[in-house]
Parts: C-alpha cells; sequence; structure tokens
C-alpha cells in the first residue's frame, strides 16, 4: 500500500513540476503578454515606436530640412523592405561597415545634417524600429564579402571568444557552453540557433524597446565589464559575426519588432 | 512634432447595432509635475489634460486626464456601432502641445 502511495506522490510531484516549467517558459509568458497586451489595447507597445519611427523618418528635419526617404540602407534609396535582412553591410558612401543603428545616425548626420552629438537615443531607436518592421519574419541574410566585412566579421568573432573583465567572461560561455539550456532562468541560444533575430524589440519586462545594441550592452552590463559607446565599432563587428553565424543555421526574424522579456 | 497617438477598433469592422471599443493610445511622458531630476530639481508638469473623441463632427467623449495618469496612456470608449464614420481624436497637453488622429469606422 505504501509503495502506491509513494508512486502516486511521485507522480503528483513530476505532474507540479511540469505545470511548474510551463508557466516558467519565457517565451510562453511573452505570448501570453503579448495577447493581453491586445485584448486590452488592441496596441502592442511596439507600434508606438513604429509609428513614431515613420513620422521621424518621412518629416523634413534638420539644418537641411530633409526627409531620410534618400537613406540607402544597401537595397537602394528608400528601399526598407527587408534591409534589415541585411545588415550590417559596408557602405561606399561613408567607407565603413554600419549597422541599421549607425546607418541611420550616419543619414542623419549626412542628409539631415544633425551634429552627432546632438542625435537622441530615443529618435533612432524609433527609427530602427521603424525600418526592422519592413523585415517582419524574412530570412536573415548577413554574408560577409568585401574585405572590410569580412574583417569586422574577424573583429566580431575575436570580441566573442576574448575573455575580459573581473569575471574573465567571454560570450561563448553563456551562448555556447549553455546553448540550448538555461543560464539561471533565462534561455539562451547560441548565435547559431538564431541568437539576435528578435531585435530590435519590445522587452515587457522593462517596458522599453531594446535594439540590438542595447542587448549587447546589457550582456557586457551582465558580465561585468563596462558597454562601449552606442554606434562604436565592437556592437557592429558582433552584430556582424551574430547574424552572419544565424544565416548559416538558416533563421529568420521574428515578427518586427519583438516582443520579449 | 505633434502628439502621436493611436487609434484601433475592436472589432476591426463591427456590425450593426454591436458595440464596438475605440481603443486610443497616446504617446506622451506625463510628467506629474513632482518627480525630481538626477540634481534634485523639480521637472515641471507636463501631462495631456484634454482628449477629445468625434465622429463625423459630433462629439462622443471628452477625457480630461490629470497628473496621475501613466505615461503613454490608453483610453477605451464602448459605443454602438450604428453607423460608418470618421472618428477623431484631439489632444492637448499643458505645454500646449496638440495631436489629432482620424480613423474610418467601417461597418461589415
Amino acid at each position: 500500500m505504501s509503495r502506491l502511495w509513494r508512486l502516486a506522490a511521485t507522480a503528483l510531484a513530476f505532474l507540479a513540476l511540469l505545470a511548474f516549467a510551463q508557466e516558467d517558459d519565457p517565451y510562453k509568458e511573452a505570448e501570453k503578454q503579448k495577447r493581453q497586451l491586445l485584448e486590452q489595447s488592441g496596441v502592442l507597445p511596439s507600434d508606438l515606436f513604429v509609428e513614431q519611427g515613420e513620422r521621424l523618418f518621412k518629416t523634413k528635419r534638420g539644418p537641411k530640412q530633409a526627409s531620410l526617404e534618400a537613406c540607402d540602407f544597401g537595397l537602394g534609396p528608400g528601399k526598407l523592405e527587408g534591409a534589415l535582412t541585411q545588415l550590417p553591410r559596408y557602405f561606399a558612401d561613408t567607407q565603413r561597415v554600419e549597422d541599421l543603428e549607425t546607418r541611420i545616425v550616419s543619414c542623419m548626420v549626412r542628409l539631415q545634417g544633425f551634429r552627432l552629438e546632438e542625435i537622441e537615443r530615443d529618435e533612432v531607436k524609433a527609427l530602427v524600429a521603424y525600418v526592422a518592421s519592413k523585415s517582419s519574419e524574412m530570412p536573415i541574410n548577413v554574408v560577409p564579402r568585401t574585405s572590410q566585412e569580412i574583417t569586422m566579421y574577424n573583429i566580431g568573432r575575436e570580441l566573442w571568444y576574448h575573455r575580459a573583465g573581473d569575471r574573465d567572461m567571454n560570450c561563448a560561455i553563456c551562448h555556447e557552453s549553455y546553448a540550448g539550456r538555461k543560464v539561471r532562468l533565462s534561455p539562451v541560444r547560441s548565435p547559431r540557433q538564431g541568437l539576435s533575430n528578435e531585435w530590435p524589440a519590445y522587452r515587457f519586462e522593462a517596458d522599453k524597446l531594446y535594439t540590438l545594441q542595447d542587448r549587447i550592452a546589457f550582456c557586457y552590463e551582465s558580465i561585468g565589464i563596462a558597454a562601449p559607446e552606442f554606434y562604436s565599432e565592437p556592437y557592429i563587428a558582433l552584430s556582424i559575426y551574430m547574424l552572419a553565424e544565424a544565416t548559416r543555421g538558416k533563421n529568420r526574424f521574428t515578427e518586427m519588432p519583438g516582443f520579449t522579456r | 512634432m505633434s502628439i502621436n497617438i493611436l487609434v484601433r477598433f475592436t472589432p476591426a469592422r463591427p456590425k450593426a447595432g454591436e458595440e464596438v471599443r475605440i481603443q486610443v493610445v497616446v504617446q506622451h511622458p506625463m510628467e506629474p509635475g513632482t518627480r525630481r531630476d538626477a540634481s534634485g530639481n523639480l521637472i515641471p508638469a507636463n501631462y495631456i489634460n484634454d482628449v477629445v473623441v468625434t465622429m463625423d463632427g459630433q462629439p462622443i467623449a471628452q477625457v480630461k486626464p490629470g497628473p496621475g495618469t501613466s505615461a503613454n496612456p490608453l483610453f477605451a470608449f464602448k459605443m454602438k456601432a450604428t453607423k460608418s464614420g470618421q472618428v477623431k481624436v484631439t489632444c492637448k497637453d499643458l505645454n500646449g502641445q496638440t495631436g489629432e488622429r482620424t480613423a474610418d469606422l467601417t461597418l461589415a
């Protein structure tokens, strides 16, 4: 009899654990939060940023009173469909490899005449959300071809494996040794598994829009290394490395902007 | 730039006589005037204090939010859908900035 009880208790404990594990899945939780927001307001918070970005994109602004419609993201001036899928890439006009955020900033400087230091981060984030929204659920297609892109990719791989800081950490310690598993409560993925395919995204925990650079800065912070200045090379190098690896793994972007924890 | 407003209808295309929810989200920091910045100075109040919803020029609803309303507030109104028409939302904040958005309500 006692054996039967023990069996029943074990089964119950197992079921409880199963239920707990299910509630614990951040992806399911994100789905739930998204559904609840849509039911309640019909609007996702990221829609606001996309809308704001569209207005910033199409309005004539800055000292030169120009819109960003002439900005070339690699597919031709003003072509936004799928623009995110092939960034970062080398641009001949600025003679450097740029990701989406850096490209928007350099367009604001060159076309609209803003000074670099007067560009507001919030505006750039809204613009990133708008341009990214045109690449929703498209396959990632970052293949370093020019020598500059290959150099940047190699710098990115160096940074990925370079152990540094007080905790002697690198990206690979979490994102490769634990790929497909969890670090604390967070599931982690490797670049091949499509890491970085959901950014820019609205993070419901922080109630903020995070771009890929914001996310990388957050990783730097969590391993105890001061994050570099936004729009600087480490971000572009890490982005091109991760997205090129994601391309090899045949990954797609999620719905853009993403919705995540 | 003017205040950014989003308008959605739930259901998106209601049947005649059905209840429809007009959902309005306004992008605004809604500073209550009691918060302090990093150096301890009061941040001056700046919140939306007037939201007006009209349909084909006829007023449907007016809201006068106070300093306790959250940032990027959501306002939702229930209405019986009797005819198609143009819904217009206008709002105004303490700094005198205004926003306007129109959306077409069409019956199924």
